[in-house]
Order: C-alpha cells, then structure tokens, then sequence
C-alpha cells in the first residue's frame, strides 16, 4: 500500500493555527467532510481535498476519491515498459487524465498513460474506482498496489524554538524536537518525563516562555511545561499527555 | 577577512597576546561606574527569565569585584556543561580540548588552579568558541537570545548590540558585567559590523571574544574582608563554587541573583540553597564529575588491550566501563543515598550488552543499562570488582596486582606509593607463560626477592594479589597458566579472602572516609589540603558523624565556613588586567 506523506511544496507555506482553523483558509474543507473545496495551489485544477477519518484525502471534482497506484509494482507484475492499466484493468479504474498542456504542478507530473496523458502523484499515476459513490473509499488496499492518496496540508511556519519542527502524525502535525521525538505538556505527574530545556539566556519566542522548574530552564509553551517523548515510536507520546501542535 | 589566530600562554598576570581577524581585542581602561543592578522584591525560585536577564545585564562596578585570589580552569566537562546552561542544549560544542594537567597524588581540579592554555589550546578555545557564536547569532537561533532587531542590520547599533550582549556575558562571566566591559564588547561588534555590514557577524564576533576570555574560561575567585578581616570568597565567587561542586556546571538565574542580593556570604541562607541544590536530581552530576576526578578516569582514554588475550574487549566494551563505574557510584550515593563504605561492598550494578560477556550475565535491554545484583556467593562485591577498575589497572596482556595494589593505595586510602626506580628489570613478572612461575603471585613473589623491590611490594601486593581472581579486562578466573589462584590477602593486620573479602577491609578502614573526605575538600577548594589538618579533621570527623552520607559529606564542604577562607599567596591577576584587553587595529 503506497502512502504518500510526503509535504506540499514550500511554495504552498502558510501558518497554520490550529485544526479547525484550517477551515478557514482558502483551499481547505470545510466544517461539512461532503463539502468539496478546490484550490489550485499545490495540486491540478480539478483536484481538491476531503477530510478522510485520519488526515485527508484527494478526490476529484466529483468528490470521487482518487487512487494511486504502485507503480513499480503494477510494472513488475505487468512487465516493465508496458501501460497500465488496460484490459479488464480499465472496467475498473479510469484514469484521471491531465490536459496536453497540463504543466508539474506541487508533488503532481504529468506521465504517459494508456489513454493519454495522465495526472501522478509522485511517480504513482492517479485514478478513480468506477465503481463506487463520492464519499466512499472502497478502493483501498485492492490487490495491495492500489492506495487511497493522501492529501499531507503544507509544512506549517513554526514560531519557536530554534530545534522545534512540525512532523505530520496521522493526518495532522505535531510538534517535535530537532530529533524528532514529539513535544507535549501533561498535568500527570507520572507523564512528565524529560523536560525540553532550554538556556538561561534563552528568551521566549510566539507561544513560546522559558521559566525555571528548579533544576533547570524549561521550555513552556502557552505557559505550559513542555517534555520530550521518549515512547518507543518517537512521534507518539505517554498516556495523560497532550502532544503539541503547531 | 583573512583568518590568522595568534594564541596565547595564559599565565599568572594573564596576558593575553594579541589575537587577530574575529577576535578583535580592544583595550578600554576600566572606569568606576555605579553598580546599578535592581533588586527586585521577587525570591530566587520565582526568578523568571526576563528578570534573570536584567540581573545578568546589570552592571557592576569594578569596585564590587573584589581582590583576586584565585583560578581555576574550567574542566571540559564543566565547559559543556556551562554551554548548555546557558544556551540551551540544542547549541553544539566541537572542538578538542586541551587537558589540564594533574599534579602528582593530586586532582585535576588542584591542577586547573594551576592551569596555563598553550597557543594551541588557545586556538582551539577559540575555534570552538567561533562555532558556538555562529549558531547563537544564526538565522534560526537569535530571536531566541536577541529581542531588538537593529535599526539597520547591516549598520552598528550599539543599542541592540548591549542589550543583546550584556545579559550574555554575565551569564557567561558568572556575573555582571562591569560598564567598561560592556561598553569593551559593544566596540568589538561596532567596528565588526562596519566591516563586515552585518549586524549579527558583529555581536558574533563580541560573543566569540567572550568565549575566550579569561573571565569565561577560568572560575575567577575573587575575595574581600569579613567582619574578623578575614579574606574570604565573595558572592559570586561562591556562587561558582557551589554550582561546579555540587552541579558540575555555571551559577544558575536562581543561584546569581542570590549571590546579587549577598545571600551567600549569610550562613543561614548559603545553607538553605546548598540543601536545595542537594536535593535537586541535578546532584548526580556533581558525584559523577568528582569521582571521575578522584578515579583519574581520563586513564579510560588510554587504555587498549591486546586482542589475541583478550578478544572480548572491544570500542563498546571500553565506552561502558567507566560509565558503569559510574552508575554504580551514583546508585549508591544518590539515589539510595547509602554509607559511603557501601561502594566497598555492594552486589548491585548496572551491565549493558557490551558487558554482558565480560561478566557472563544475561542482559535484557538492547539498548541502555539493565539493574543487577550480583549472587552471595560470588566474589564479585563493590567497586574493586567492577570491570572498569580491573581493566584500568592492568597491562594491555596480562592483570597486575601491583597496579591494583598501588591504585587502592593511592586513590580510595590517599596513601601515596613510591614509584619504581628506573633501572629494575620486570622479566620475571611480565614472563607470563613461564611455567615454573604459573601465577602472578609466584612471579611477584621471585621479583620481590630484591630488597630494593620488597619495600614498595609489600605496600601494594598484599592487597592487589587478592583481586587476582579476574583477569586484565575483569573477566573472571579461578586459575592461571592451569594453575589454582590464590587469593588470600591481607590489609592493615586482617586477613581475608579475594575481592569481596578486600572491600570489606576497606570499608572498615578508616583510612578510606578520611580520603574520601580529604579529596571532597581539595576538590571543593581546588588546592591541596594537606597542611590544612584542622579542617580536614573536621570534615572527617563531621562525616562520620552523618553515619557516611555522600550527600552530607557534599552539604559540609560546601557550606563550612573554612572552605571559603582564602590563605596563601594569591596569584599577580587583577580584574583589571584580565579584563584590559590590547586593541590593534579592532577587527580585521
């Protein structure tokens, strides 16, 4: 299953407050999921983005959810050089085709399709599953090589500490350190586990403060004790804790 | 901008030689300037940041810097440390480090009391304090340590560039700054700026000089009178010294504003804060840097073993030995808070994978360090069976009971051996694969046999031999050459058996807390205290009396009256010419 998480093109950079904020810029879904809201910015005209049950999906004008296809797969099982998809194949998915003229636009190229030129996210060319209605998403995972392409909303500007950087975690963005464990505050005290320290000549920068917790300077952000997670997966963080987000 | 760093010789008097291209060094004639710090009504612990950079930022008159009496280099440790404090950890120090030399039977923290910076350790300073300026002032790090944003930022702006780096250098001084100084660093970045047109490459190359001061690179003890006459350390001067003692690292926002207010020359609140320090986790670095001193464990760096003897030592196997010591140590003394004597005799320690072969055991975790406690019936009991310590006090083929011997001796019962003359022959001992002589004990044995010998091996064989038990990298062993080795040993009248049997001895030995305690003192005071039989009776005596507490030992020396008299002849260094720096030409 091909997963694209990869970011928009810097060219697309905006702050991001928070999630429900998003709803309010140009190009972003609304409060309603059906509601379908197009934005040239980053991705083809005709393409726009849906809130999917983790982060968010691409769909067609239609709403029709579009599917990447594991390219490399579907070449070795269909022979290297030849087309894809065709025969049976296209009874089945129809390809969401780019105008002659159509020009790279964010992480989207134009490829050569069966039927012409053809719309890819990445190297992965993009299709829609005949069958199935707006909204649904019932084409995911079919015989491993077809994915639902994820729509992964630009890098947002962080006004923060230096080492502080946005990693996108199931469909939205956290805050992690320059190693990438993620950032959180707690009112657990079984949760507070490794402060995020900052210096004593540090000063406070956005959100951000530095106050004393009596052993050290310690990153607060809006007033709240900042830790690093030391989960075993980085991005995650202990129970009773609040991940930061941008 | 050509790059040519002159370094320098610090010695007594401090004279700096003339440093050129991004250290340029002004000389401004120190001025009386009013001390004008605020003190706010606020306490210490609620000191937040913005205040601690006022009081960072305050000036202080050259007259509140009292006489000099001594200095004392920063460790590299304490330098990291200090970095990290002030900056934050995502700042990186790169560099190599010049060693400060140990005086003999001594510390390292006497010998920094005595350290010069050659040329070349100056141009590493330098170096390393180049890179850290750049990261300060780059693009991602300065909104966090500069608020004001010049009015051109390819102009001088001296208004930005002091409020940028006043609170800096006091912080980095340990105390404010004097008006002079400041006004020294605001020219620096002025004449860089109009350079370079870059606002930010100027306070750059002002942080840089910083970092080379004297000021920064050496603890500068200053003292005044007491109420008696005495000279003893003033405030900041005992700000710094609690804070490397106790936290191996610079006076904290909370500890400066203390020593601001003149809360630690007062007894009762020098007391307070030290307990707080005490109790703070923060401690463990403390007891880890002194142990790592009174344990010479710089040594660490140069130990190497032969492969084909020992094939289980390895990088790995090197870079957890010492931190195992440690562990155990700090186990121990901190967060059980245990007898000092039970370093002697305690089964617990920590093994990670590296280790596991070395002392046959199972080790769960993959990474990082598992628990584990050592059966009763093994001989494996206190530091004198750690790996670490054997492998330290061994050749690169083969144990030595005399290095072991000898090391007990001198380190944990401060009683120093006589070192060999230069013309003894050692074939014998080193003939390992000599048969009729199969074990270490029977080689020792024959070499002893010279009188100009015996007088120094009957100090150390005795208790070394019985540590025979564990070869030159501490695996563990019950013969040699096929023969069974002996471990009976003997240690002030007492005869025991093997290295458990030896820890026990020592923790019974008064000898062991004395030293112990002596060395916390000369560590505190970072000068021998030998002469100084009044006081260190004192601290022994108070140590037994807390029933051997680390921690209490620590509570002591930091805060006894005594530590924080100044005797003997201080050095030539005056403020003023640590401060008085050469302008030629200012930055090039």
């Amino acid at each position: 299953m091909v997963r694209n998480l990869a970011a928009i093109s810097a060219v697309a950079l905006f702050a991001l407050v928070a999630g429900p904020a998003m709803a309010q810029a140009q190009g972003r879904p609304g409060q309603d999921s059906r509601e379908v809201v197009v934005n040239p910015d980053g991705y083809p005209e005709g393409v726009a983005f849906r809130k999917a049950k983790v982060g968010f999906r691409y769909v067609d004008a239609s709403g029709k959810t579009l599917y990447a296809l594991n390219s490399f797969e579907a070449r070795s099982r269909g022979g290297f050089g030849r087309p894809f998809c065709i025969g049976p194949c296209e009874q089945v998915w129809a390809p969401l085709t780019a105008p002659a003229d159509a020009k790279p636009v964010g992480r989207w190229k134009v490829m050569p399709g069966a039927k012409g030129p053809q719309w890819a996210y990445g190297n992965n060319l993009v299709f829609t599953y005949i069958a199935e209605q707006p909204g649904e998403t019932r084409g995911d995972g079919i015989e491993d090589i077809w994915s639902v392409a994820e729509y992964v909303p630009p890098v947002p500007q962080i006004a923060g500490p230096a080492g502080v950087k946005p990693v996108y975690v199931e469909g939205g963005y956290r805050l992690a350190n320059g190693a990438g464990h993620a950032l959180y505050s707690t009112k657990s005290r079984k949760a507070a586990g490794t402060p995020y320290l900052a210096g004593a000549a540090s000063l406070g920068v956005g959100d951000w403060t530095v106050a004393s917790n009596g052993n050290h300077m310690q990153w607060q952000y809006h007033g709240k004790p900042v830790f690093i997670s030391q989960e075993e997966k980085p991005t995650d963080v202990p129970a009773g804790a609040i991940a930061l987000v941008p | 901008m050509s790059i040519r760093t002159a370094g320098a010789a610090i010695r007594n008097g401090l004279r700096v030689r003339r440093v050129q291209h991004s250290l340029a060094i002004l000389a401004v004639p120190l001025a009386a300037i009013g001390f004008v710090a605020a003190h706010s009504a606020e306490s210490a612990s609620d000191l937040g940041p913005k205040t601690a950079r006022a009081r960072a930022a305050a000036v202080l008159s050259p007259a509140q810097l009292g006489q000099i009496t001594g200095l004392r280099r920063l460790t590299e440790s304490q330098y990291r440390n200090s970095i990290a404090d002030v900056f934050g950890p995502d700042i990186s120090v790169v560099g190599r480090f010049e060693p400060i030399v140990r005086p003999k039977h001594q510390l390292i923290a006497t010998g920094a009391g005595e350290s010069t910076i050659s040329p070349a350790g100056l141009e590493q300073f330098d170096a390393i304090g180049r890179g850290i300026a750049s990261q300060v002032f780059d693009a991602a790090h300065r909104d966090t340590f500069v608020k004001c944003k010049p009015a051109d930022a390819t102009k001088p702006d001296d208004a930005c560039a002091r409020e940028a780096l006043a609170p800096i250098g006091g912080l980095l001084f340990r105390r404010p700054l004097t008006g002079a100084e400041q006004d020294a660093y605001v020219q620096m970045a002025r004449v860089a700026t109009a350079k370079s047109g870059d606002f930010y490459d100027g306070v750059q190359l002002a942080l840089g000089a910083m970092l080379v001061s004297p000021n920064f690179l050496y603890i500068v003890e200053s003292a005044a009178p007491d109420a008696q006459g005495n000279l003893t350390l003033d405030d900041y001067s005992r700000a710094s010294r609690l804070s490397y003692l106790l936290w191996d690292t610079t006076p904290d926002p909370a500890l400066l504003d203390a020593a601001a207010r003149g809360q630690l020359t007062d007894p009762a609140k020098l007391a307070a804060i030290a307990k707080r320090m005490i109790a703070s986790p923060r401690l463990e670095a403390g007891v880890r840097a002194f142990f790592a001193d009174m344990l010479l464990f710089e040594k660490f760096d140069e130990v190497s073993k032969d492969p084909i003897v020992y094939p289980r030592f390895n990088p790995d196997v090197a870079k957890a030995l010492p931190e195992q010591m440690l562990r155990m140590i700090a186990d121990t003394l901190v967060t059980r808070g245990a007898d000092y004597r039970e370093l002697f005799t305690t089964r617990r320690t920590y093994v990670n994978r590296a280790l596991g072969p070395i002392y046959n055991v199972p080790v769960q975790s993959r990474k990082g360090w598992d628990s584990y406690e050592f059966p009763a019936d093994s001989d494996r009991a206190g530091l004198l069976s750690q790996a670490g310590f054997l492998a330290l006090y061994s050749h690169s083929g083969r144990s030595s009971p005399t290095l072991r011997g000898r090391a007990i001796r001198e380190l944990l019962l401060c009683q120093p051996v006589p070192d060999p003359p230069g013309n003894v022959n050692f074939a014998v001992v080193q003939d390992t694969n000599n048969m009729e002589l199969r074990t270490a004990r029977l080689r020792l044995s024959a070499h002893a046999t010279d009188p100009v010998c015996a007088s120094c091996h009957r100090i150390t064989d005795p208790i070394g031999l019985t540590l025979e038990g564990f070869d030159g990298i501490g695996v563990y062993r019950k013969q040699e050459n096929t023969a069974d080795i002996d471990v009976k040993g003997s240690f002030e009248g007492s005869d025991y058996l093997g290295a458990a049997g030896l820890g026990k001895a020592l923790a019974a030995s008064p000898s062991s807390t004395e030293c112990v305690a002596s060395r916390m003192l000369e560590y505190a005071t970072g000068r021998a205290v030998d002469s100084e039989a009044t006081m260190l009776a004192e601290v022994a005596k108070g140590f037994a009396a807390d029933q051997y507490r680390f921690r209490a030992l620590m509570l002591r020396v930091a805060t006894m009256p005594e530590a924080y008299r100044v005797g003997g002849k201080p050095p030539t260094a005056s403020h003023a010419s640590l401060s008085a720096q050469t302008r030629k030409g200012g930055a090039r």
